[in-house]
């Protein structure tokens, strides 16, 4: 894409107004913001010569992404909230929560309208699972490449050419979280992308171990550091502080820079893509023990049905004696982990994602995390699709 | 190890203390001290979270070899998980053959057995436990780490000095987790309090407010939990004869320390308190709670809890002075963001002192402190002060619960005795301190109903 390509673009873009959604969950008073991300083609990842590259960023890739829907800001204190703490008041069934911690999580951030901070990649996606659940549409972490392509909005330099006006980081945001919303909007319209917290991506960070990736920068990145490209991978020292053992998986002890937003695709209803569950078929399970205690899950998808499926996403999980799946360990930690075969690497240069055909299969492989105190063996796991999405 | 095999030496303290050697006969050596040299060997009884937490802790002391060489729990699984963990984290220094994990009610003295002098035994179990396994630990003279609160009533506390001071006589070491004593930043911070930085104290505030974390709000049993001992041990924050209740388990830390900062214990305590949304809860906690402690002086210390959801959260102790203010804690435990103000509203722009952002851990450095006594043999109690902590810690849940102003002397001489029958326990088929109605629930303290007792 030239640069005279990509100001067309942004031209197009910035001439008309995003198109947005106001999403409500129902039982509360929550409402956030969704903006349509026009589809379309993108360089992603960074020229090797770009000044604050790191080894493991992507190199310049072309990547073509259908349209989607994102959160307009991170997913603020006042949803989360309502999501980890409420469980009576919102009671939904089979979604796992982050158990409450000894301290206020927050620790010295805001609340209210600031981005949500402190949690862990399960708390994370049990948000989207809640939100979905309650709202009948599909929310999902955005991939790499998704989270890339909209924090880009067009744009091809390293970062954003006017950080101070678009993004909280170190120079501008006194080493705390500043109310999401509040600086200008990129050219699709979505803010905080650059800054205020990092955000998680449905990916793991290197292969399949439990290990997610963050993207963005937060309010305490170096203006040097706010780059489209960066990745980040969860450090030891964001929640080394846990006394207790095993350490929370709900929560890191100094992770106030780390949040999340959610994308969604609303085209078709989320009872229709749950009805296709049934037609999608896990063989060739397989456990074997992995790094950290965990789990290496391998097996294969199979595309049973007749629609072609541009994602899927798996639930692995430990069975216990009868064979039921198990969740969540007896100190309410998850003991199951998601996969995304067919979005999988989605932005890895050469390994675009590939639409699901009817009668087509795919492997796949994850890390699940171990329980820490039920009596399962390793090698004893479940496999099932939990959500689809058709291709267009 | 990576470290060479050593030669078979005589223990430590054998060379140190010839006298104490010619007093122990071999029997009082296991075989499992061979590979002595100046390891220090570590038992671990009460294999959950926190347990867990110190055990590693413990594996991290630098200074000489640290092994864990048995552990004990109630719960198979527990154990088993808690083994698992700590292999994964400290592959060489975990030596617990099958033969050293022990269930059971009696798990603990096996535990306690395989360990010599110079060991360590954890105590991490609920606390109500800790006077009976604190006495077996000194009867077999091991050194002692033990877990936050200590006691729940007056005669847990008075039974913990008493052997406090036979610990003394035997010159065991103890280690008591109030990690925050530990903690460098709150070190300075009193340092510079009493030379005066804020001046005279004239009052404190503490607040802890945030849903309940743990187990201190419990629906009724389950079937599926058969044996009513054992779901009560499970969920040992919601029965004060475990725990003391949520008051002592969460609210001991910020009182001890404020107390520490005022270099005083309360002598008299006003509270209230209640249950404000407990819908099919049967536990015996309240959700809210404000306490009043007095000082010698006059000096007040208020205490606020809150444990109902939706409601904000908020983390904080501070210390109002005539020359100022100080934080003691800003939003947890860790890491000890003090500051000193020369304003009372404390204020960035007020601000005199703030400790650096980066302080070592504290629950590293309370066992580096108690390895370094036990390898070095320096006098090391934390217990007189662990049970003062606990015991005004239960004279504010007291004056909450009766709904009556509650002295020091009063608490410390009460016969209210909330786990009597505890050395008696068996099995999961003994008989709990607390039976539940037949609806499931269990006594709840009812203020001004009843005065000499909790419920």
């Amino acid at each position: 894409m030239g640069p005279l390509h990509a100001l067309a673009i942004l031209l197009s873009l910035v001439a008309q107004e995003p198109r947005t959604e106001t999403v409500r969950i129902p039982g509360t008073d929550l409402k956030f913001e969704m903006v349509s991300v026009p589809g379309g083609k993108a360089k992603l990842g960074s020229p090797a010569d770009e000044p604050g590259r790191r080894p493991d960023e992507r190199p310049v890739h072309e990547v073509e992404l259908q349209p989607f829907w994102m959160s307009r800001t991170e997913v603020t204190w006042d949803a989360f909230v309502k999501y980890f703490e409420n469980r009576k008041l919102v009671k939904v069934d089979g979604v796992t929560r982050p158990s409450p911690p000894y301290e206020p999580p927050h620790g010295k951030m805001g609340v209210g309208s600031h981005p949500a901070v402190s949690m862990r990649w399960h708390g994370a996606i049990g948000y989207c699972e809640w939100a979905s659940t309650l709202t009948g549409r599909r929310f999902r972490l955005p991939t790499e490449a998704e989270f890339e392509y909209a924090a880009r909005a067009g744009a091809t330099g390293a970062g954003p050419a006017n950080a101070e006006e678009v993004a909280w980081f170190e120079s501008n945001a006194q080493k705390k979280t500043q109310l999401t919303g509040t600086k200008k909007p990129n050219a699709f319209g979505l803010q905080d992308l650059m800054g205020n917290v990092w955000e998680y991506a449905l990916e793991f960070h290197d292969g399949p171990e439990y290990d997610p990736v963050l993207r963005g920068g937060g309010w305490n990145t170096p203006g040097a550091e706010l780059r489209f490209a960066a990745r980040q991978q969860i450090r030891s020292e964001w929640y080394e502080r846990d006394p207790n053992r095993p350490r929370s998986m709900w929560w890191l002890t100094d992770g106030t820079f780390v949040g999340f937003r959610v994308v969604c695709f609303a085209d078709a209803p989320k009872k229709d893509q749950d009805a296709y569950l049934a037609k999608l078929e896990v063989t060739g399970l397989k456990a074997v023990e992995g790094t950290k205690g965990n789990a290496r899950v391998t097996g294969t998808l199979k595309n049973a049905g007749d629609r072609t499926l541009s994602e899927v996403e798996l639930t692995v999980y430990y069975t216990d004696e009868d064979g039921k799946p198990v969740f969540e360990d007896n100190k309410a930690r998850p003991c199951f982990s998601k996969a995304w075969p067919v979005l999988a690497n989605s932005d890895q240069p050469g390994d675009q994602p590939k639409a699901l055909k009817p009668g087509e299969s795919r492997t796949f492989q994850l890390d699940v995390p171990q329980p820490f105190d039920l009596d399962v063996e390793l090698t004893k796991v479940g496999a099932r699709a939990s959500a689809v999405q058709f291709s267009n | 190890m990576t470290t060479p095999d050593r030669p078979l030496v005589t223990r430590r303290d054998f060379l140190r203390t010839t006298a104490t050697a010619a007093a122990l006969s071999a029997a009082q050596i296991p075989d499992v001290h061979a590979a002595g040299g100046d390891t220090v060997q570590v038992a671990l009884v009460g294999c959950g979270g926190r347990g867990t937490g110190a055990a590693s802790d413990a594996l991290y002391a630098k200074g000489g070899d640290v092994r864990l060489v048995a552990m004990a729990d109630v719960l198979q699984n527990r154990l088993n998980g808690s083994f698992k963990q700590l292999t994964n984290e400290h592959k060489d220094q975990v030596k617990v053959p099958e033969e050293a994990r022990f269930i059971g009610f009696d798990a603990y003295k096996k535990a306690i057995d395989l360990l010599g002098k110079g060991d360590v035994v954890i105590l991490t179990t609920p606390c109500g436990f800790r006077p009976l396994m604190f006495k077996y630990a000194i009867e077999k003279g091991v050194n002692v780490f033990m877990e936050k609160p200590i006691s729940v009533d007056g005669p847990s506390s008075r039974r913990m000095l008493d052997l406090s001071k036979q610990a003394d006589e035997k010159g065991i070491k103890v280690g008591v987790g109030l990690m925050v004593r530990h903690c460098k930043g709150r070190q300075e911070l009193y340092k510079r309090i009493r030379d005066g930085e804020i001046g005279d104290i004239t009052s404190m505030r503490a607040y802890r407010m945030h849903p309940a974390a743990g187990s201190p709000f419990s629906s009724p049993r389950p079937p599926a939990e058969k044996s009513e001992l054992i779901w009560q041990i499970k969920r040992f924050h919601s029965f004060i004869w475990a725990s003391g209740g949520l008051f002592n388990d969460y609210y001991i830390h910020q009182i001890d320390e404020c107390c520490w900062m005022k270099d005083a214990w309360p002598v008299r305590a006003e509270g209230v308190g209640g249950r404000q949304f407990r819908g099919d809860n049967v536990d015996q906690n309240f959700d809210n709670y404000a306490v009043e402690y007095s000082f010698e002086d006059g000096t007040k210390f208020h205490y606020y809890g809150r444990h109902i959801i939706g409601a904000p959260s908020k983390f904080f102790s501070g210390v109002h002075g005539t020359k100022g203010s100080a934080v003691v804690s800003l939003h947890g435990h860790t890491p000890g963001e003090v500051r000193t103000f020369k304003s009372q509203s404390m204020e960035d722009k007020d601000l005199i002192w703030a400790f650096p952002p980066k302080e070592p851990n504290p629950y590293r450095t309370e066992w580096q402190d108690l390895m370094d006594a036990i390898r070095n043999n320096t006098p090391y109690n934390e217990v007189p002060r662990g049970v003062k902590a606990s015991l005004v810690t239960s004279m504010g849940r007291m004056a909450a619960h009766t709904g009556t102003t509650y002295t020091y002397d009063q608490i410390l001489n009460s016969n209210w005795e909330a786990g009597a029958g505890i050395n008696e326990f068996t099995g999961p088929e003994s008989d709990p301190p607390v039976k539940a109605d037949e609806k499931g629930r269990y006594p709840v303290p009812e203020p001004g109903q009843k005065q000499d007792r909790e419920y």
